[in-house]
């Protein structure tokens, strides 16, 4: 627990007669990119507004940064949340908004560089700054949203759907900066519907149902629980035909050739896909891609919490 | 922190064209009033510090209605319009938030009193009244204000609607200022008189009526009148206090 950016013990909130958390437990270390999954209703922004010290627990206990869930003003300075509403001022600007948050954090009135330039242009709104949020895309409002949560460069962020509403571009373009920033070493829990996107950028992911953890663990711990097999999608510049199958012919499945793109799924664990990787490096044909499967999350989420609100 | 908190509601609610309307809809108001008073052949046979007296609760009623709708939305919105949770999810302190909140809306106070100024100034003319009349309307004036938006925003806590918020501090203003509808023989009840000497709006204007009708012009002379007027900001702070107790309880985000 000591080296936990964010602990969680036996959390509850319920609202009325509904258990929004029931008995939530949660280790999140630093500078991991923690993934959290659940179904609509699972409880995941409760959990993520109880973390950043918004809504109190009924019961249970949370440690985030060292810091209980009732101390909302000392978690602030360490966190940074891009909250599931999307409120803004939109009379403002996005330079005015940055800058009356960089006030409320102390950071304007300090000695150092003013951080909302910078900022601005690392989420890509540069040329934009001085119009009014009223006027931006949902898209755009996503983006100032997290520079807001990265005002006060936090050593923890907690983001709720953060890539919601931005194209493809802009999917990459965020993702790509979230992991700049772990590799700073900032502690990223992200929760997402977007399953590709949480195995894609996340060490370890845990998946709630109904308040209750159903899991939590790498990619390979949540396959085992699922009763499932690895599978990894690998993508080659050439024809899928030329492909060494070999005693590996079994295991290639869901097989898509688009011009000189081929795309298939290898069903086996990490050192088979390895094997079959030297086997076409030898025979000269190129890796494009090389991913665990995303539809492969898809199942173990769709199985996972079907066990979990079953159970 | 509770500056930049201030200038940012003085942006949202008072240097907007709604914060403009609302001067000019006050001054319009006050330049009727003003006109009929000195124009009209019946207003003017009363007694000039009658008229000051009339003039002087236009002002005061005119100010109550204004500062308590724009109040109603001033803390509420943020719940409305989503934006609560990014503010409270920096470190600024909920105390912070509600004074800067309070102190916008007595900053529509002062400037609906500034524009009311020319008006008392033109009015009182040729008595010896302008300075006891602008000085009085100002701390009446600021003292049942400042109990009002502290009891509003109080009730902004507990509603986090501005519609809910609105229509319960209507009916608060509604009920202090019934008295001036009671007859002469309700008005005499035991009940009515108990209700006077701690109803913020008849102790304003019991208190203008003794500076400008009785030319009882020291505070000492009028300190009966404001004690219950910081007896009504005192009990609405405490209300406030208890509210931001419940608030917390239920958590800065509520679920919807």
């Amino acid at each position: 627990m000591a080296d936990a950016a964010i602990a969680v013990k036996k959390l509850c909130k319920s609202y009325g007669e509904v258990k929004a958390v029931d008995g939530l437990e949660l280790n999140v270390q630093k500078g991991e990119f923690f993934g959290f999954l659940g179904p609509n209703g699972a409880g995941k922004t409760t959990t993520i507004r109880m973390l950043a010290g918004l809504i109190p627990p009924d019961r249970g206990e949370i440690a985030i940064g060292g810091f209980g869930a009732r101390e909302r003003e000392k978690i602030s300075r360490l966190i940074g949340v891009v909250p599931e509403s999307r409120g803004f001022y939109d009379w403002m600007t996005a330079n005015e908004y940055l800058s009356f948050f960089a006030s409320l954090y102390g950071l304007r009135s300090s000695r150092g560089a003013n951080p909302v330039p910078a900022l601005l242009d690392q989420v890509g709104l540069k040329g934009r700054q001085h119009s009014a949020i009223g006027t931006y895309s949902r898209g755009m409002r996503q983006r100032l949203g997290l520079a807001r949560a990265l005002l006060n460069s936090p050593q923890i962020l907690l983001l709720d759907e953060p890539t919601l509403g931005l194209d493809p571009q802009g999917q990459e373009d965020i993702q790509n900066l979230l992991r700049a920033l772990n590799r700073s070493g900032v502690t990223i829990f992200l929760s997402s519907h977007l399953l590709h996107e949480v195995s894609d950028l996340c060490s370890r992911i845990a998946i709630i149902a109904k308040g209750r953890l159903v899991v939590q663990g790498t990619l390979r711990d949540l396959q085992q629980k699922a009763d499932l097999k690895e599978a990894y999608a690998i993508k080659i510049r050439g024809a899928l035909a030329d492909i060494p199958r070999g005693e590996f012919a079994s295991r290639i499945t869901r097989e898509e050739q688009a011009m000189e793109v081929g795309e298939f799924v290898f069903e086996g664990d990490l050192a088979g896909a390895n094997a079959l990787i030297d086997r076409m490096h030898q025979q000269g044909i190129p890796v494009l891609e090389f991913r665990p499967d995303r539809d492969n999350l898809t199942e173990i989420f769709l199985s996972l919490t079907q066990a979990g609100s079953d159970g | 922190m509770v500056n930049t908190l201030w200038l940012k509601e003085i942006r949202a609610q008072v240097y907007t064209w709604k914060g403009t309307l609302w001067l000019l809809i006050a001054a319009l108001l006050f330049s009727f009033a003003s006109y009929l008073m000195l124009t009209d052949k019946e207003l003017s046979l009363l007694d000039q510090t009658e008229l000051l007296w009339m003039l002087s609760k236009i002002i005061l009623g005119t100010a109550f209605l204004i500062v308590s709708i724009d109040a109603s939305s001033i803390l509420a919105a943020e719940f409305e319009h989503e934006t609560a949770e990014s503010l409270f999810l920096s470190p600024v302190k909920l105390n912070a938030v509600l004074f800067a909140k309070w102190l916008a809306s007595l900053t529509l106070w002062l400037a609906l009193f500034a524009v009311a100024v020319p008006y008392m100034v033109v009015t009182s003319s040729g008595t010896r009244l302008a300075f006891p009349f602008l000085g009085y309307v100002l701390l009446l004036g600021t003292l049942g204000i400042a109990g009002m938006t502290l009891l509003i925003l109080g009730i902004s806590l507990l509603f986090r609607s501005s519609k809910n918020t609105l229509t319960t501090s209507l009916v608060i203003l509604l009920a202090l200022s019934a008295p001036g509808l009671f007859s002469s023989t309700l008005k005499a009840s035991g009940l009515a008189q108990i209700f006077a000497r701690f109803n913020p709006l008849d102790n304003i204007f019991e208190a203008l009526d003794n500076v400008l009708v009785d030319y009882q012009l020291s505070l000492l002379q009028n300190g009966r009148y404001l004690w219950p007027l910081l007896l009504f900001g005192a009990a609405a702070f405490a209300f406030l206090f208890v509210s931001v107790r419940a608030f917390r309880r239920q958590g800065y985000i509520k679920h919807e």
